[in-house]
């Protein structure tokens, strides 16, 4: 403020520095700020044109009246807080900002400044008060608190915006990252709830992939069809407010609100249509329209990139699978050509013989093959029906007989028997026929089970014997030493002997031999064991031995009606051995009898043993020490063993306890041993039962892990042996299978057998705990794992522990559809005080099954509408009714099908014609439990 | 009815006849290599069609075991693939030792599943062999199993065509096989020491009775081989084997498939592919 300082009016001033009065009072008439002066009454002194303006009162009339009759604060005047009163109390200013009333009713927000006013005396003798009038103030602060408020939204948009985008590039998956959208936007908007379509191209379909907190069907929509169908069509987003309440409804939390406000986008990337958006909220959703539009724009790219990742990885499989096939066809030509320049010589030499056999088979391959497969199907057809009347015709004859119908007089019971035998013959000539149709059509399997000759043989004699007594014949069984096992189908095997034997029977007059003669034999490197059924019957003519083994042939139409039986039996037999890897031929001299040969490999399963010399030398290896060659880089305690077994005497700490290894396996002998040692025991081992039996007496160890097939002494000759020793019989056994074992077997161990272990399927701790408990050692873990996860493990017998079954109630439900086989089935039942419910087929089970549990399900397999396996399969899905076990009740020629049955769910099979003795036991059997 | 569906009907037949035969599962193998490899032995035994076929072998029964020998293909050579072979050398095999040192054990098992004639096994045996160190205190059992016992005899007997040793480096090649005389050089055999390390035993991978081959009784491997046989099943039952080899693996253990196989998306969560180049994999701990 120095020489720049403008002129100023000289009138302002009366002296420097001292503002004149004109001024002064133009001043106070000009300015814009309302002034009043109040004396201490409250009484108003003056007040300036501003204030006369504010106020709309005459300054003239306004002199004289107290301030608040003017221009009053409610709350604030007659009070504490009145400006005034605080000025007189001693304020030198006070502001405040308070309603300011007029005496017109008028109001307005107003920003009140007082100070004190004195007298020349420097009395304090009034309250100069500035008022104004702030109504514009509050309009531009509350603007800017909007302002602010819309700002923060925008921000938290912002954040959700960024957090899906964040989501959106995490994810890969379609459906994943729609339903982590959905999931997002109720964080950041209005939308509560939610959909995402997918636009379904080559079906012209919206489908839905992602729904949020929507409850009830989520339909496809077609274009056009319905809010997504319409915005699919436009291609322009919809917004709705007010929709009725029922177009969605919340899922969960927030109850029974409805919401009420929809909004629906379409979900595009570049001009592409993807798929639909729709969302649904408590509040208008429009407002957030720029938010949704960009959320479903990054959903858009997402959603492609997501369909574009998922064809890349459809085209990586598909590249993968294409590698294989390349690969494998590869590795095919290399064979093949490697095996044409090796064949090509040999193939010279075989030509000219295969010319000539190929001629011959042209001719008769033509006439028989369509014949036949017509025939085998044809034949499977009927039998079904024709065993499902006879079933019923022979179990009610059968009741009948049992006098369940009253007592039956002699007469009658003679007609009775005669219906029932022939019944019975009927019945077997159709089970052969099938048989014969089942093996043809190639719907028989071979099982591969590990047969005990001795007691196998025993059994199945036992039948034959009595049947020859009561013919007068003598039977012999003839079992050369060196046989004891093999490996074969023993239901067929058993099914092809008790045949021969019955034929035998059958065709030898009074007096007559049969013998049933099993030697051992070795062919070609191939072991082999010969099964020949010899009697001194009628015989059979030199021109006939071809002819008797082909189906519907038979020498003589008269035998069968005068020997019984189907005249099938033979050709049985000889698919049946075809089927076993073996051979049948017979023997036979007219008027002296007939000898029926059937030669079967040893082990079915082919050549699983290394040759024989290779074997032999390398046990050789193992046994002497001294020829370290074969083991020079396998470090393994061979050679140990071998020095113990050598000696017979086991060395190594004397307070082990010592385990004999009988197995004939060198592998398996060396895998135990390898462990076992780790585990603390000591070890001998033996690689055959005889030297075992040897060891056994002169060792004497703690326990025996015993291998079931090996030759010179096998498993079960073993243990038989065994139980003659009186000092011995105790010994604790462990069984090491390499195949299962038969249930029936497996109960006639004897009880110093203390488990039976799958080899292959256990893991070490498995053995270990099975030893530890069969010498009484406690176990070191609680439970240690039984099996490996396949579950047959060391498992003897299979299926019917389940001790956690609940059943329901106490009666059974028969689902049948011949109602002679139900009636029959309910007589037996009935008869023995059981409470029925039937069904006619699989549907009616399962309804009536849920409507009332029963405690057991009986099901026939064959039966309209659903089958009986579709029901099983539709109970054991059924939670309430998972539990109640099945009984299937099967055909017999389905009788192979077994292990089919129980995987499909039923826990046990009864065949077809039922037996009232197995049909009560196998029902007290499951009805226990 | 049409000769074609005739034929088709006769192929399913020869295949069913095959598998109950033999036990092993060829039904559900890939269609078009059976029909070739029956093909192969129809020309052989000089029928015209399959139908014809069938009736030769029912005839013949001599002719199943070269029907079911000739459904399976045994291309094979020593260190096939030979990066993966590396690989299990350099990094797999050191683990092995570790993890047995670590844990206690004295034996690292081996299993090759599907071993031809076997190359696979004894070119594993090589390995082995020459981790000359660790193998004093560590014994290794390395089982060798194939469905096909000649194909097994042959690998007992160890008799292999130059071809067969063209990855093997001169000096490896005199430490382990000798020159046989019989064939002026064009054969090699293996030495008696590298002979004893493997056992070979048959065993049927679509065996569902038997998880792992009986004669070695724990179905406990450190490390399975399952090389170009998956190449030729359909996909459940490729799915099926891997399930129990899986079971048949330690934690820890590693599973070799084939250069162009891979893990079915079920079981790429269970195991590590521990080097993306080649197929080996570590089953999760
Ligand atoms: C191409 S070779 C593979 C040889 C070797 N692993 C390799 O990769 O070089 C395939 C082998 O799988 C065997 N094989 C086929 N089916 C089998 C099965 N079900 N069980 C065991 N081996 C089988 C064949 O006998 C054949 O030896």
């Amino acid at each position: 403020m120095s020489s720049e300082t403008p002129p100023v009016p000289t009138e302002i001033f009366d002296r420097p520095g001292e503002i004149s009065y004109a001024a002064l009072r133009q001043m106070y008439q000009q300015t814009l700020s309302p002034m009043r002066l109040v004396d201490r009454d409250l009484t108003i002194i003056i007040q300036n044109p501003a204030m006369e303006r504010l106020t709309k009162y005459p300054t003239l009339q306004a002199i004289g009246r107290k301030c608040y009759e003017i221009a009053q604060a409610v709350g604030y005047c007659h009070t504490d807080r009145c400006p005034n009163a605080q000025i007189f109390a001693g304020q030198q200013q006070v502001e405040q900002t308070y309603d300011c009333h007029l005496w017109n009713g008028d109001h307005f927000p107003a920003w009140v400044l007082a100070t004190p006013f004195y007298n020349d005396a420097q009395e304090m003798v009034g309250s100069l008060q500035v008022i104004r009038d702030e109504t514009h103030m509050v309009a531009i602060t509350s603007a800017l608190e909007m302002k602010n408020e819309e700002l923060a939204r925008h921000l938290q948009q912002m954040q959700g915006y960024n957090e899906i985008i964040q989501v959106l590039n995490r994810e890969t998956r379609l459906q994943p990252l729609a339903t982590a959208t959905l999931r997002l936007l109720p964080r950041f908007s209005p939308a509560v709830m939610g959909l995402v379509y997918l636009f379904d191209e080559t079906n012209d379909r919206l489908v839905p992939i992602a729904t949020h907190a929507v409850s009830g069907p989520t339909p496809e929509f077609i274009l056009g069809d319905g809010l997504p169908g319409e915005v699919a069509l436009n291609e322009q987003p919809i917004f709705i407010d007010d929709v009725p309440s029922s177009y969605f409804s919340l899922r969960s939390g927030t109850g029974e609100t409805k919401p009420s406000h929809l909004a629906c986008l379409p979900i595009q990337v570049a001009d592409r249509f993807v798929g639909v958006l729709e969302v649904a909220g408590l509040k208008p959703l429009s407002e957030f329209r720029i938010f949704l539009e960009d959320v479903a724009r990054q959903l858009g790219i997402a959603m492609r990139n997501a369909l574009i990742f998922r064809k890349t990885e459809e085209q990586a499989a598909e590249l993968q699978a294409q590698n294989e096939r390349l690969e494998s066809q590869n590795e095919e030509l290399r064979a093949q050509s490697e095996e044409l320049i090796a064949q090509s010589e040999e193939i010279q030499s075989q030509s000219e013989e295969l010319i000539a056999q190929r001629d011959a088979l042209e001719r008769k391959t033509m006439e028989a093959d369509e014949a036949n497969r017509m025939k085998s199907v044809f034949l499977s057809n009927m039998s079904h029906e024709l065993r499902t009347p006879l079933n019923a015709i022979l179990g009610l004859t059968r009741l009948m007989m049992d006098g369940v119908a009253g007592a039956v007089n002699d007469q009658q019971g003679q007609y009775l028997e005669v219906v029932l035998r022939n019944g019975n013959n009927l019945l077997e000539l159709i089970n052969d026929i099938l048989d014969l149709s089942r093996i043809e059509t190639g719907r028989e399997e071979v099982r591969f089970d590990q047969i005990h000759l001795r007691g196998f043989l025993e059994s199945l004699s036992a039948n034959i014997r009595s049947l020859a007594e009561r013919q007068k014949l003598t039977f012999n069984l003839q079992l050369a030493p060196e046989v004891s096992s093999m490996v074969n189908d023993e239901r067929k095997l058993g099914q092809i002997l008790t045949n021969l034997m019955t034929n035998a029977i059958k065709f030898t007059p009074k007096g007559g031999a049969i013998t049933l003669e099993v030697t051992g034999e070795e062919r070609e490197g191939r072991e082999l064991l010969c099964f020949a059924v010899n009697d001194t019957g009628i015989g059979i003519a030199p021109e006939h031995t071809e002819i008797i083994f082909e189906p519907f042939r038979q020498i003589d139409g008269s035998a069968s009606r005068k020997y019984g039986g189907s005249g099938l039996g033979l050709s049985i037999c000889k698919k049946l051995v075809a089927l076993l890897g073996g051979e049948i031929t017979v023997r036979s001299t007219l008027g002296q009898g007939s000898s029926f040969t059937v030669i079967l490999p040893r082990d079915r399963r082919g050549k699983n043993r290394l040759p024989d010399q290779e074997w032999q030398e390398r046990l050789h290896g193992m046994l002497h020490p001294d020829t370290k060659r074969l083991s020079s880089l396998i470090s393994f305690p061979a050679s140990d063993l071998a020095r113990e077994t050598k000696g017979g005497e086991q060395e190594g700490d004397a307070s082990l306890p010592h385990i004999l290894l009988v197995d004939d396996d060198m592998i398996s002998v060396r895998e135990l041993g390898v462990h076992l040692r780790e585990a603390g025991y000591r070890i001998s081992f033996c690689l055959d039962g005889k030297t075992g039996l040897r060891l056994l007496e002169k060792q004497r160890p703690d326990l025996v892990l015993l291998d079931l097939v090996m030759p010179v002494m096998d498993g079960y000759a073993f243990l038989r042996e065994m139980r003659r020793l009186p000092s011995l019989s105790r010994t604790p056994v462990v069984i090491l299978s390499a195949m299962d074992i038969d249930p029936n077997t497996s109960r006639q161990l004897p009880p110093n057998v203390r488990g039976v272990l799958a080899k292959g399927n256990i893991v070490r701790a498995d053995l270990i705990a099975k030893v530890r408990q069969a010498l009484g050692q406690p176990s070191p873990q609680p439970a240690p794992a039984q099996t490996t996860s396949n579950g047959s493990g060391s498992a003897t017998t299979s299926s019917s522990d389940d001790s956690d079954r609940q059943t329901g109630g106490r009666h059974i439900l028969i689902a049948e559809d011949n109602p002679d086989n139900m009636f029959f089935l309910e007589e037996i039942l009935k008869a023995n005080g059981y409470d029925i419910r039937q069904a006619g087929n699989g549907k009616e089970a399962l309804r009536i099954a849920a409507d009332d549990p029963p405690g057991l399900i009986l099901m026939d397999i064959q039966m309209p509408d659903m089958s009986g396996l579709e029901a099983v399969q539709a109970i054991r899905a059924n939670p309430s009714l998972r539990a109640i076990p099945i009984v299937a009740i099967t055909a017999r020629a389905m009788k192979g099908d077994r292990q089919n049955m129980l995987d499909s769910g039923c826990d046990d099979y009864i065949s077809k014609p039922v037996e009232p003795d197995v049909l009560l036991q196998t029902v007290t059997k499951w009805l226990k439990k | 009815m049409p000769d074609e569906i005739k034929q088709k009907e006769a192929l399913i037949r020869v295949i069913t006849l095959a598998q109950q035969w033999s036990g092993c599962n060829f039904l559900r193998y890939n269609p078009g290599t059976l029909e070739r490899r029956v093909g192969r032995r129809m020309i052989d035994a000089r029928c015209q069609n399959i139908s014809e076929y069938l009736d030769f072998l029912e005839r013949h029964p001599s002719e199943y075991h070269r029907l079911v020998a000739g459904l399976t293909i045994k291309v094979s050579c020593f260190f096939r693939d030979p990066p993966m072979f590396s690989i299990l050398e350099k990094v797999v095999l050191p683990r092995l030792f570790a993890q047995a040192k670590d844990s206690g054990r004295r034996q690292i098992r081996v299993w090759s599943t599907a071993c031809a004639g076997g190359e696979e096994a004894y070119s594993l045996a090589i390995l082995f062999a020459e981790q000359t160190k660790l193998i004093s205190q560590v014994s290794t059992s390395i089982l060798a199993t194939d469905l096909d016992p000649d194909a097994l005899a042959s690998a007992a007997t160890g008799l292999y065509p130059d071809d067969s040793l063209r990855e093997i480096a001169k000096m490896q090649r005199d430490r382990f096989f000798v020159s046989s005389p019989a064939t002026d050089g064009e054969f090699w055999q293996i030495r008696p020491a590298l002979r004893a390390m493997v056992d070979f035993v048959v065993f049927d991978l679509t065996s569902t009775t038997r998880t792992s081959p009986p004669s070695g009784i724990f179905a406990e491997y450190d490390l399975i081989l399952c090389r170009n046989m998956l190449i030729y099943c359909q996909p459940s039952l490729k799915l099926e084997i891997i399930r129990r080899l899986h079971t048949c693996l330690r934690p820890g253990g590693y599973l070799v498939l084939g250069r162009s196989e891979s893990l079915p998306e079920e079981y790429k969560n269970h195991f590590v592919h521990i080097d993306q180049r080649v197929k080996i994999y570590a089953k999760e701990e």
